[in-house]
């Protein structure tokens, strides 16, 4: 079991650890950090302004996890009662983006929503405005990008679990006279439940670290928590800071990982991802 | 599977018609964008949006484009090697978690889960805070640990699915027949898994060719990634090159889909064709290694700087003259550079710091000092700027442009002529106003506005961040680059910003116009230094010396906007452009107006400020 046990251990558990570590270290003006145990970090972190940052990102996070499935669910409902063909064709499309560099979509999105954009130039031209709308570098342009972005990750799971379901059983539900609606909510549901589960958890986490979307599609008030770990790093050099903040949104994220295992064990569920 | 299908068609489940269109709208909100990149891949126009008939020129400036072609190589290698390791290391891992029970396994398969959902920044952070303290030099190498570390949790998983199926009786019956334990893994369990591991090292293989974030944090010098390279392009400046970079890359995945989909469908893959393919691995693995990323080439230099801050011409033909291999890689402020600079692995031969920070730097010993016995070219620079403040033993800089932050603003929509910082905050154009990404440049305009002297009082320190926070929802961006095309599209009407893109947008189109700020405005000055650690010292002092040069320089100045303290140089200048005040600001003695000043302890308390302001 060694190798890679031990490559986790090393380029895994031991930087997780000493990010940790950092978070408890005295930052020094000069951008260094002495190794002097300080709880003011944290102390920082818990402070009204920050916090309010950390909410707005699990704000903007469940309400793109609840957008992706809003489009995501119906979509995948439709391709598993496609024919065949279908299904491959659908499968295909969808995976197409979702194999494209991730900044190359965003993009593609910036090219779609911006002033000069496609959807303002098609406003303007048709004299429904006569400015262009903005689109972009607000919140609005945020949450398209996200969703652009996560969709994929929600459709295919919620299809991988509906896929499976067997339909004699929705046909008997029907023959003994159940309507439809309750064949959906006592059938069809609980088949998606797994997939949903990993749907929401793939689309949900991702984002609240995310600060490449809100950087390039966000305005100067979607600012996320990811924003605030990569400045810290890259611009404030108070590592110690940027490490407390990590540590808090480690200590949210393996929270819903043990949940996850918890009550959906992977290696049980015949739910493995299989492309 | 056809039976089951046929049956749900006729019981009528998911067949509305409101459930089609939805899938397929949503199918076209996918699409859609990719599909404009392509289109607009061949477009013959200088902006992105606006069709001017077919052309390929973009995807020959892709191919003419060193840099692109190295990031290519470089994230081919990468993904190559940690496709390689990450598949080897999952295969492991799969096999263990499907066919063993060990202590600790329980343990070890919920570590494996981590990786594959933690946010990639966390990821990035982390490994990077290893890298510095281990002292392991941010390189191609790094990259490479990186991505093994977050792409074989994923192709365990892709090939657990796998192993669980395999049965034990298997294994065991050929254990029972004499086949040693290296037969049975070759012969039985390796040919049982292979679609299996073709998927994951698939998987493997592309998550290493699409990942931004953790490669961001884990690079140095000369390991710069496709993904790395199109961040800048975006970043530094949108061309429709990027367009052309991304229909190429996109036709690349829909080729590999096709081909990953063909093989795992022919249940037996004829073994020439497998011996074939991988040749042809290997064959591109050699390829790439003996081509000069690995071998540790004497002649190159490695340039740090704002982008647009040089001259490209310029480096070609020093380039062609020297036969040194000029890389550049950009950054966005100078707090950014310290940064890297910081992590004492940078690898970079010349930075280009500001007065201050050269302050900074040579305090904590991270400058070497200049000879200028053998740097001819030096005698063309103004006496009066070659001993500044910040280094008065005048041997750690070289002064390379001077300007100020002044105002630029769109006269069709402002009418009135702007010669104050309030019209930054007036709310006629909210959501067309523009400051740039620099918190000390931001935090002058507050002081300015509320007319206090630069002093370390925590209280007006305060005052102005609370006038800042007051202006946030006026603004459009804070923004440090895209400047020029913000303008230039009319996304925005007014910019704070260096009076170079106010040279450039005037020259552009008249309706631009400066506007000087009479609360007084920020100078800078920025210089050419060469780091301590520094691998190509002699390279990097040609070079500066190369610029010194009067006719480069004058080149230089006329290209990037910004005035140069070079006499000689400025005499090759057209004399009406000598009088631009966007490009030569007045400045008879550059010690005597306001530029940023190193505040020691201050500083941290601007960096809160400062970050306070982002973070509302």
């Amino acid at each position: 079991m060694a190798p890679p046990a031990f490559w986790l251990l090393v380029f895994f558990l031991v930087p997780a650890i000493i990010v940790v570590g950092y978070s408890f270290c005295t930052p020094k003006s000069d951008g260094g950090m002495s190794p002097v145990f300080t709880l003011e970090n944290y102390r920082q972190v818990f402070q009204g302004l920050y916090l309010s940052v950390l909410g707005k990102s699990f704000g903007y996070a469940l309400l793109t996890t609840l957008f992706t499935l809003a489009l995501a669910f119906p979509m995948a409902y439709y391709m598993a009662f496609a024919s065949r063909r279908m299904k491959m064709l659908l499968l295909f499309l969808i995976i197409l983006p979702f194999w494209t560099n991730f900044l190359i979509r965003m993009f593609s999105i910036m090219i779609l929503l911006g002033d000069n954009g496609l959807i303002n130039t098609i406003l303007v031209s048709t004299g429904i405005v006569d400015q262009p709308v903005k689109l972009m570098n607000n919140s609005l342009g945020m949450y398209v990008g996200f969703v652009y972005w996560n969709l994929p990750f929600m459709i295919l799971p919620i299809f991988s679990s509906l896929d499976r379901m067997d339909v004699s059983l929705l046909e008997a539900s029907l023959d003994l006279g159940a309507s439809r609606w309750q064949t959906f909510l006592k059938i069809t549901l609980p088949y998606a439940v797994p997939g949903l589960v990993a749907g929401i958890i793939f689309v949900f986490i991702p984002t609240l670290g995310n600060f490449i979307i809100p950087e390039f599609l966000g305005g100067t008030q979607n600012t996320m928590i990811g924003n605030l770990i990569t400045t810290q790093y890259l611009q404030a050099r108070n590592g110690p800071f940027g490490s407390a903040l990590s540590t808090v949104l480690i200590f949210v994220v393996m929270l819903f990982i043990v949940l996850y295992i918890r009550f959906f064990d992977p290696t049980k569920s015949k739910n493995n991802i299989q492309f | 599977m056809a039976e089951r299908v046929s049956r749900s068609n006729d019981l009528g489940f998911g067949q509305g018609r409101g459930l089609k269109i939805l899938t397929w709208a949503g199918v076209l909100f996918l699409l859609l964008p990719l599909f404009i990149l392509i289109v607009y891949s061949f477009n013959d126009s200088r902006t992105v949006t606006h069709w001017e008939g077919f052309s390929l020129r973009w995807y020959r400036s892709v191919f003419s484009d060193s840099g692109m072609c190295a990031a290519i190589r470089n994230s081919v290698i990468i993904a190559l090697f940690s496709t390689l390791i990450a598949t080897a290391l999952g295969t492991l891992a799969a096999l263990l978690l499907a066919k063993y029970r060990f202590a600790g396994k329980k343990l070890f398969q919920n570590l494996l889960y981590v990786p594959v959902i933690l946010p990639e920044i966390i990821f990035g952070v982390a490994l990077l805070a290893l890298f510095i303290l281990i002292r392991f030099p941010l390189g191609i190498l790094s990259v490479i640990c990186a991505h093994i570390t977050f792409s074989f949790p994923f192709a365990t998983m892709v090939i657990l699915g796998k192993a669980i199926n395999l049965p034990n009786s298997l294994t065991e019956a050929s254990l029972d027949l004499g086949a040693g334990r290296w037969q049975t893994f070759r012969y039985i369990i390796l040919p049982n898994l292979s679609p299996g591991i073709v998927s994951g090292a698939l998987f493997a293989f592309t998550m290493s060719i699409d990942d931004f974030v953790i490669t961001f944090f884990t690079a140095g010098v000369g390991a710069s990634t496709l993904p790395l390279k199109i961040y800048s392009l975006i970043k530094y400046g949108i061309t429709p090159s990027i367009n052309a970079v991304s229909t190429l890359l996109i036709l690349f995945t829909i080729t590999a889909l096709l081909l990953s989909h063909f093989l795992q469908k022919s249940e037996k893959i004829s073994r020439p064709l497998k011996l074939s393919l991988a040749g042809l691995i290997l064959l591109i693995l050699v390829v790439l290694i003996v081509s000069p990323v690995f071998t540790r080439n004497k002649n190159r230099l490695n340039i740090y700087n704002y982008s647009g801050y040089l001259d490209e011409n310029l480096i070609n033909q020093f380039s062609e003259q020297t036969g040194i291999k000029v890389t550049l890689d950009y950054y966005n402020d100078n707090e950014e550079l310290l940064t890297r600079m910081k992590m004492g692995v940078s690898g970079y031969d010349i930075i280009f710091p500001s007065g201050y920070m050269v302050g900074i730097m040579k305090r904590q010993n991270l400058l070497a000092p200049f000879d200028f016995a053998s740097m001819p070219n030096y005698r063309h620079i103004r006496p009066d700027f070659k001993k500044m403040p910040f280094d008065t033993s005048g041997r750690y800089y070289v002064p390379y442009a001077y300007g100020f932050t002044g105002i630029v603003y769109n006269s069709t929509y402002i009418e009135e002529p702007v010669d104050s910082w309030k019209v930054l905050w007036d709310a006629r154009y909210k959501g067309k106003i523009l400051m740039v990404d620099e918190m000390r440049e931001v935090f002058h305009v507050a002081y300015k506005m509320l007319g206090y002297p630069k002093d370390t009082d925590p209280k007006k320190l305060n005052n102005a961040r609370d006038l800042l926070i007051r202006q946030k929802p006026l603004l459009r961006k804070y923004e440090s680059n895209a400047i020029e095309t913000m303008m230039a599209s009319e996304e925005v009407w007014i910019a704070q910003v260096w009076n170079g893109f106010i040279y450039k947008l005037k020259k552009q189109d008249p309706k631009f116009k400066l506007g000087y700020p009479k609360e007084g405005v920020l100078f800078f000055i920025d210089n050419l230094c060469i780091p301590a650690n520094a691998p190509n010292k002699e390279n990097a002092r040609r070079f500066i010396d190369f610029l010194l040069d009067p006719a480069h320089s004058a080149q230089n100045i006329i290209s990037i906007g910004y005035a140069m303290p070079n006499d000689s140089a400025r005499q090759l200048i057209d004399p009406q452009l000598v009088n631009d005040p966007s490009l030569f600001p007045d400045v008879p003695d550059f010690s005597q107006v306001e530029t940023s000043l190193d505040l020691g302890e201050f500083n941290r308390e601007l960096t809160r400020a400062w970050t306070e302001v982002k973070a509302h």
